[in-house]
């Protein structure tokens, strides 16, 4: 069953952010039915990512270019036609370079700045890995272009120990992206949104604290349009404060409806739905290293810490993947390895195993750039029940016999070719090397039943008839049963027609011999007694 | 004059005391063979089979030991893995003697580092019943990491080597050479955990007769 984005919608509360205190001594009411639920209250935390065109410029570069621009003044520069600057780094900063500026002043400004032309794909690809990292938090997340996500944390703030703890591990874990993160913690998603874009703003902001906090935000932190901006300055607006004194309807017909209802909604009075994000339906990871490397051993130890990454991902959004294929990037061209599951595993040591057995096999033509790892579906992983291990006796965690056989499968096929292993089945047919085939192995192979009343077969079958007239002729059988005939016209295959005898050779060996009825007295080893 | 037997020596440990550790026999099929072996083969071990011959009924003597299937459910079965062996294996007389044809597999090695390696890999899976190889030469390292293998997964190893190898130590659980003596077979045990050396005499054709 592959895993469709799941397109789930959820909404703010339109009211009742601050929920009635209940009196302890009240009992708890007798029937649920007879009054409507009690809508839960919302936590929600906005991250907002003020340097991500430069850090999606950064991580797509070259580890010789990040060197570069680790000690240099640089920029992203925006592709439209006057080239304005888009972000800059501290060192550009320093040199009085600011974000809006013109791509001629800034080269003014600062004669050695390195500029990068700004790639909106790989800003939102960026957005969607953070968004995906998030998933660990909660499952609620929306991801809000260019550059903020907003997750409903409300159910998870106990797990994490508290608002603060959570915000704390956040920031300490999207630390090392370095993109300028802000987070803030709020009622509702817009007021997050809000709080997080203010850099002189508090971090969290408790439900009777909202409309204090909101109050205090400046007009120009809003990234609302330029226009409605300038206009609310000339009123003499600068904070929410002074915009929530006015009436609703006059600010309506002045600025438009669209910032209005934003208000509204960081208010919590009107409801603002989200479209969710939730795990892609497939995987992409791309190593970019360091070095070249020109061995398979250092690769495997290379890849150990993508396969870490994979792991993570999958058990945090309970997946699992049935194939995964490796692009080894040279300076010119590409080697892929595709290993293929015979079932879908989460357990990436597995899949480190069978790796080892295809790295080990691999002869590397040039050395190794870039790594590109790969999983075209992620399945929805199923999950087991596990037993509490207190007594190893009567532990059932064990896989079950068809996951092993499929693992043992995936390890031999790894290392000889997926040709290399064949199950045994019997077909149809009167003729004994055509009444069996080597299939690939399955569990759901239909079984046949020979004839009951067949004489004994033997347990061995020569791949090719022996001719054995000449023995024969010299007396080496001594024949020990009756003759079986087998006779057999077809469209597959020549036509046969044969008597089988048991027979003993001198040294003691029982075999399978017939006489070919068709071509003068032809004699023939066919098996073995084994 | 008294006659001392060795019951009344005190402090005289033997051998044979070993044989009731092992945990679990599976019957051989042959009375004969079940009595020299204390029960039948002994599971988990490493077998090892000597022999220079095929045809003398080398197959016929495992049956018992493939026979021990307990689930019909096909995802629930063990499969046996036969490694290189010296000619094709016959479905239609695999089905005679009640075995199931799908779950024997068949994997082709050439270099007896695979051999080994692919062996210690299946019987440490556990989802082998038994894994079936034909080798010649082997270190007695490569053998002791098989055994430990079987060990762990609890399954079967069994391994066909030549008739030469019978001088060489090995780690095995049990080793039998075999020699054909038409119409029987003489099987001399050469070592077998916690019992004595000896030789025994089976006919191959009573398992012809049994599965009748």
């Amino acid at each position: 069953m592959a895993a469709v984005a799941q397109l789930t919608l959820f909404e703010v509360p339109a009211r009742a952010l601050r929920p009635a205190p209940v009196p302890p001594s009240l009992p708890p009411e007798p029937s649920p039915t007879t009054t409507p639920a009690r809508k839960r209250s919302q936590a929600w935390l906005a991250l907002h990512f003020a340097d991500l065109a430069l850090a999606a410029a950064f991580q797509s570069a070259s580890p010789e270019r990040r060197a570069l621009l680790e000690k240099s003044a640089w920029a992203v520069i925006d592709e439209d036609r006057l080239k304005h600057v888009a972000a800059c780094n501290e060192l550009a900063w320093k040199y009085g370079v600011r974000p809006g500026h013109r791509m001629n002043a800034a080269i003014a400004l600062c004669g050695s700045l390195v500029l990068i032309p700004r790639d909106p794909s790989t800003e939102a690809r960026l957005l969607e890995r953070i968004a995906t990292e998030c998933l660990k938090y909660t499952s609620a997340v929306s991801m809000q272009p260019p550059n903020e996500v907003l997750l409903e944390v409300r159910g998870s703030l106990r797990l994490f120990g508290g608002p603060a703890a959570l915000l704390d591990r956040i920031e300490a874990d999207l630390a090392a992206l370095d993109a300028g993160l802000r987070v803030a913690l709020a009622p509702t998603a817009r007021s997050a949104q809000w709080l997080a874009r203010t850099p002189t703003g508090p971090r969290m902001c408790l439900p009777r604290e909202l409309a204090n906090v909101l109050s205090s935000v400046p007009i120009a932190s809003l990234h609302w349009p330029l226009p409605v901006e300038l206009q609310l300055t000339r009123f003499g607006i600068t904070t929410i404060g002074d915009l929530m004194r006015l009436s609703r309807k006059d600010l309506a017909r002045r600025i438009g409806a669209g910032p209005v209802r934003e208000l509204q909604q960081a208010m919590g009075r009107t409801s603002w739905l989200h479209r969710g994000w939730s795990t892609p339906p497939s995987y992409h990871d791309r190593v970019l290293l360091d070095f070249e490397i020109e061995t398979t051993t250092l690769l495997e130890r290379m890849l150990e810490r993508p396969l870490a990454r994979l792991k993570r991902t999958l058990i945090g959004a309970a997946r699992s993947i049935d194939e995964l294929t490796l692009t080894l990037k040279h300076r010119e061209g590409a080697t892929t390895l595709a290993i293929r599951l015979q079932q879908a595993t989460a357990d990436t040591s597995h899949l480190a195993s069978l790796l080892h057995e295809h790295l080990d096999r691999l002869v590397l033509r040039a050395p190794v750039r870039e790594v590109e790892i790969d999983a075209p579906r992620l399945l929805v992983a199923q999950s087991r029940n596990h037993s509490l291990a207190m007594d190893p006796a009567t532990r059932s965690d064990a896989p079950n016999a068809s996951e092993l056989k499929a693992r043992l499968l995936d390890q031999l096929q790894s290392r000889f070719g997926v040709d290399a292993v064949r199950a045994l089945s019997l077909r149809a047919d009167h003729v004994p090397e055509r009444a069996q085939c080597s299939a690939a192995p399955s569990d759901s192979t239909p079984v046949l039943s020979p004839p009951a009343r067949l004489p004994r077969r033997p347990l061995w079958l020569l791949r090719e008839p022996r001719p054995a007239t000449h023995e024969y002729r010299q007396g080496a059988f001594q024949i020990e049963s009756s003759p079986e005939t087998i006779e057999a016209e077809g469209w597959n295959g020549p036509s046969v027609r044969r008597a089988y005898y048991r027979a003993r050779t001198r040294d003691g060996a029982e075999c399978w011999i017939y006489r070919d009825l068709s071509s003068r007295h032809q004699w023939f080893v066919h098996g073995l007694f084994g | 004059m008294n006659a001392v037997t060795l019951d009344d020596i005190p402090l005289l440990w033997r051998a044979e005391s070993l044989g009731s550790l092992q945990s679990h026999c599976v019957s051989s099929g042959y009375e004969a063979l079940d009595r020299a072996l204390g029960g039948g083969w002994p599971v988990p071990s490493l077998i090892e089979l000597l022999s220079d011959d095929q045809g003398i009924g080398e197959l016929r003597l495992l049956l018992g030991l493939l026979r021990q299937q307990h689930a019909s459910e096909a995802s629930c079965r063990r499969v046996v893995l036969w490694l290189a062996p010296p000619f094709e294996l016959h479905a239609i007389a695999l089905t005679q003697y009640g075995l199931i044809p799908n779950d024997h597999w068949i994997c082709s090695v050439s270099q007896p580092a695979d051999l080994q390696w692919a062996m210690t890999q299946a019987l440490r899976s556990g989802a082998c019943l038994a894994v079936i190889g034909w080798a010649r030469h082997l270190k007695p390292a490569a053998l002791r990491t098989v055994k430990l293998a079987a060990m762990t997964g609890r399954g079967v190893g069994v391994l066909f080597r030549p008739m030469s190898e019978a001088r060489a130590a090995s780690p095995a659980t049990l080793r039998i050479a075999l020699r054909s003596n038409a119409p029987s077979l003489d099987l001399s045990i050469l070592k077998m955990r916690g019992r004595r050396p000896c030789t025994v005499r089976i006919d191959p054709c009573d398992a012809d007769q049994a599965g009748q």
